[in-house]
């Protein structure tokens, strides 16, 4: 929790654990990690070094069975502990496989803490796959919601999207893999406002302009590009990429981070065409950051990765039926439509702001082959 | 506001509202036929998947697709027809049942009312208004009757195929129409109304499916020996496959839209993948679309729809039935006739006979105005074909409500 520390990268449930435990081994020098379970096997088996084991009077070592408020208990039982953890950094990204019991309730507890204690609150959250059923697909949608209120921002990954992006006949590992690629390079433009010596250094208390309120609604992509045109090709390879959520309006984003990495060639004049691009994709109207790093490694080629943030529109603008004053519970029922709203607006395309179609137990609005897994050429 | 006074004798109008576009046709009734005199038509404001999201931009946009209709056709509205569609609409079967009474066990006329009125009864689920009543197969001692009346037998069971609305959206649409100063005259079933233009009496007397595909929803129904055995919809439409496509190849609505129109299909071919498209671009420079990407992603969106209305038909079917009921091409000798705006997908008649292992085919009104021969007229056709059966003078005066539903009703 020193300085030289200021992201704190917390791993919630079985998945989150064993995920920063494979994270830490390539992470930047600015990020400290912590595992918190409630399952001392899990926590046992992760590898990271500081461990909190949540709600041993409670659930005596188990897991929480897939309770979300089993989850939630475990956590509100070390609440003490937990807020030492949570106080000292500038940065907290809680990473979690939704879905689960203790991911789905302490997630919340946790976000709700640092955001308390005056951190930046940021998820890294994986949604369970559509065949996983629907039992596990509505506790983590509504493990989303709980959270999406309670930190800064929270960036989603659909483990759909995953099948889009690796063969059907590679093995599971790859897959998981592709989720730690994900999440490394997440954390990587993160870490990208304390990194010292960059080329175009980012405030670190930009990140506060970035994500400004509660509730954000946001967005990350990565892609690589090399060529005589690396940069521009990997701010393209971003915005194509499958897990950028994409829908024909709702793209769009207030506030964007644009993080580039090249080689020792790489000019100011390459950032601004991909940043141009980008703006013209996706927004980033009120703010947009650009930062710039070189890597020796990287001769010839280029990483550029994208945050955006759209603060939640306030709820007086939440149009209610006509002629009826909004109660105070409605206005919050609102707020929470609102943000389940936004996260599912991107997803669910021409359909965001509609009831969903629920059929056998799926959201038949989500576009089918994403749902069903069948991988389509990128074009 | 204070009401019209009635519409010029013999003039009719249809309204129908779906999630993409809202159509008024005026007509008058000339020697037992339509002669067009009108037309109005705007892309629909505020209704997403069939669902009104927004009632003040749509009763907007409904009002001035009215004022067209009124323009173009140079006669003031006062009355109207208007179809329901969509997911607040549904059915079921009732049955009334009836001994009859009297020694000699002869069916009267007022067993038959006695019979309809006890199906009536029938109370429909809390929230849901009765909208209408569509005659089935009548029964006397388990057999098919075309009229019992007059007939010996000891049971009398008739059937009908009860449509409900939820409450509160049919107070909504009523409201709408009425706070424009419009009478309306009568709600029509939308798939029974399309079915009415596309599919002549001899295939609804052997047995056919209409599927209409529409933009948000789609709608289906079955008819059985002459009368409609069940209905219903699925809340998925050709918006869903311009948002697959939004989301498969990253592209604004429009160009997904395009695409659709002009090269998906419903059916995917590894040959497909050889096929580009080419898109000019600002920004980011061209860009180039595969084919195989297109199809796939059209293909198993239509195959997952067609599926869900396969599995709707057998739900439904086991609830009149009580035990699976196979749909196979000996029930519906005619097939399955599709219709719509989303229908004219290419391949989706294929696509189809593959789910459905029923033979399909295109289904386009038959109508004078050549403009209005497309599938995507075949519900507000339909509504102006059944509103003449209702209009037309009667060969003997309806006695009363049922009668006049049978008469609007009569396939």
């Amino acid at each position: 929790m020193s300085a030289e520390q200021p992201i704190l990268l917390v791993g919630v449930g079985g998945a989150g654990c064993a995920l920063v435990g494979q994270l830490s081994n390539t992470m930047p020098p600015s990020i400290r990690t912590l595992a918190v379970d409630a399952d001392a096997s899990s926590l046992a088996s992760c590898g990271v070094v500081d461990q909190v084991q949540i709600g041993r009077a409670v659930l005596r070592g188990l897991g929480a069975g897939g309770e979300a408020k089993m989850g939630a208990s475990a956590a509100e039982a070390d609440l003490a502990e937990l807020r030492r953890w949570l106080a000292g950094p500038a940065v907290v990204v809680f990473v979690t496989g939704l879905g689960g019991g203790v991911s789905g309730g302490a997630t919340g507890v946790l976000a709700a803490l640092a955001a308390e204690a005056g951190a930046i609150v940021l998820g890294l959250v994986t949604l369970p796959f559509t065949h996983e059923g629907e039992h596990r697909q509505s506790s983590a949608r509504d493990a989303l919601v709980a959270i999406n209120l309670k930190a800064h921002g929270v960036v989603v990954l659909r483990n759909d999207d995953l099948l889009q992006m690796v063969k059907p006949e590679a093995p599971a590992t790859e897959m998981f893999a592709e989720t730690r690629r994900w999440m490394g390079s997440a954390l990587e433009s993160l870490s990208g406002f304390f990194a010292p010596g960059a080329l175009m250094p980012l405030d670190p208390g930009a990140l506060r302009a970035l994500f400004p309120s509660l509730g954000c609604l946001t967005i990350f992509a990565t892609g690589e590009g090399e060529g005589a045109t690396a940069v521009v090709t990997a701010a393209r390879a971003a915005l194509a990429s499958p897990l950028l959520p994409h829908g024909p309006e709702a793209t769009r984003v207030d506030h964007l981070l644009v993080q580039v990495v090249g080689g020792p060639s790489l000019t100011t004049g390459d950032c601004q065409a991909a940043v141009a691009l980008l703006r013209a994709e996706l927004g980033g109207d009120r703010v947009t950051l650009l930062g710039a790093r070189m890597d020796g490694a990287l001769e010839g080629k280029a990483r550029v990765s994208i945050l955006g943030a759209s603060p939640p529109a306030p709820p007086g603008k939440v149009k209610m039926a006509k002629g009826k004053r909004p109660s105070k519970a409605a206005l919050d029922a609102s707020q929470q439509m609102f943000g389940f709203a936004l996260e599912q607006n991107l997803r669910r395309g021409l359909f965001g702001m509609a009831e969903p179609t629920l059929f056998n137990g799926e959201d038949v609005d989500v576009p089918t082959y994403l749902r069903k897994g069948i991988r389509i050429q990128s074009s | 506001m204070k009401a019209k006074t009635s519409t010029a004798p013999g003039r009719i109008a249809a309204l129908d509202i779906g999630t993409h576009k809202t159509v008024v046709l005026v007509g008058q009734i000339v020697d037992r036929r339509v002669r067009l005199l009108g037309f109005g038509e705007r892309r629909t404001e505020g209704v997403v998947k069939g669902v009104v999201q927004d009632l003040e931009r749509l009763t907007e946009c409904v009002h001035q697709v009215i004022a067209d209709a009124e323009r173009s056709s140079g006669v003031p509205l006062h009355d109207l027809y208007a179809s329901v569609n969509g997911p607040m609409v549904d059915g079921e079967r009732v049955k009334g049942m009836m001994p009859v009474p009297g020694r000699d066990r002869r069916v009267t006329a007022a067993d038959v009312e006695a019979a309809n009125l006890s199906a009536r009864r029938i109370e429909p689920p809390p929230g849901r208004y009765t909208l209408l009543y569509m005659r089935q197969p009548t029964l006397l001692d388990g057999k098919q009757v075309a009229n019992p009346v007059g007939m010996v037998g000891e049971r009398l069971e008739v059937n009908f195929w009860r449509v409900t609305h939820e409450d509160s959206t049919l107070r909504q649409r009523v409201g709408m129409i009425n706070g424009m100063a419009l009478h309306l005259r009568d709600f029509l079933l939308g798939s029974h109304a399309a079915g009415c233009s596309v599919v002549s009496d001899a295939e609804k007397r052997t047995g056919c499916l209409v599927i209409d595909f529409g933009a948000g929803t789609t709608n289906w129904i079955l008819y059985y020996r002459e009368h409609i055995l069940c209905a219903g919809c699925i809340s998925v439409g050709g918006e869903h496959v311009t948002n697959d496509l939004c989301s498969a190849l990253r592209v604004r609505r429009e160009f997904a839209e395009e695409v659709k129109l002009r090269y998906a299909s419903a059916i995917h071919r590894p040959e497909d993948a050889n096929l580009t498209i080419l898109k000019e671009g600002a920004v980011g420079g061209d860009q180039q679309f595969n084919r195989g990407t297109i199809n796939l992603v059209t293909s198993v969106r239509i195959r997952e729809l067609l599926e869900q209305v396969q599995q709707d038909i057998q739900t439904r079917m086991r609830a009149i039935f009580g035990r699976d009921v196979e749909v196979t091409p000996a029930l519906l000798p005619s097939g399955i006739i599709l219709t719509g705006g989303a229908s004219q997908l290419a391949g989706l008649a294929e696509a189809t006979t593959q789910v459905l292992r029923l033979p399909a085919r295109l289904g386009v009104p038959v109508t004078e105005a050549e403009a209005l021969r497309k599938p995507e007229y075949a519900c507000v056709l339909g509504i102006m074909a059944a509103a003449l059966v209702n209009e037309a003078p009667p060969r003997r005066q309806p006695r009363g409500i049922w009668a006049q539903i049978r008469a609007l009703f009569r396939l």
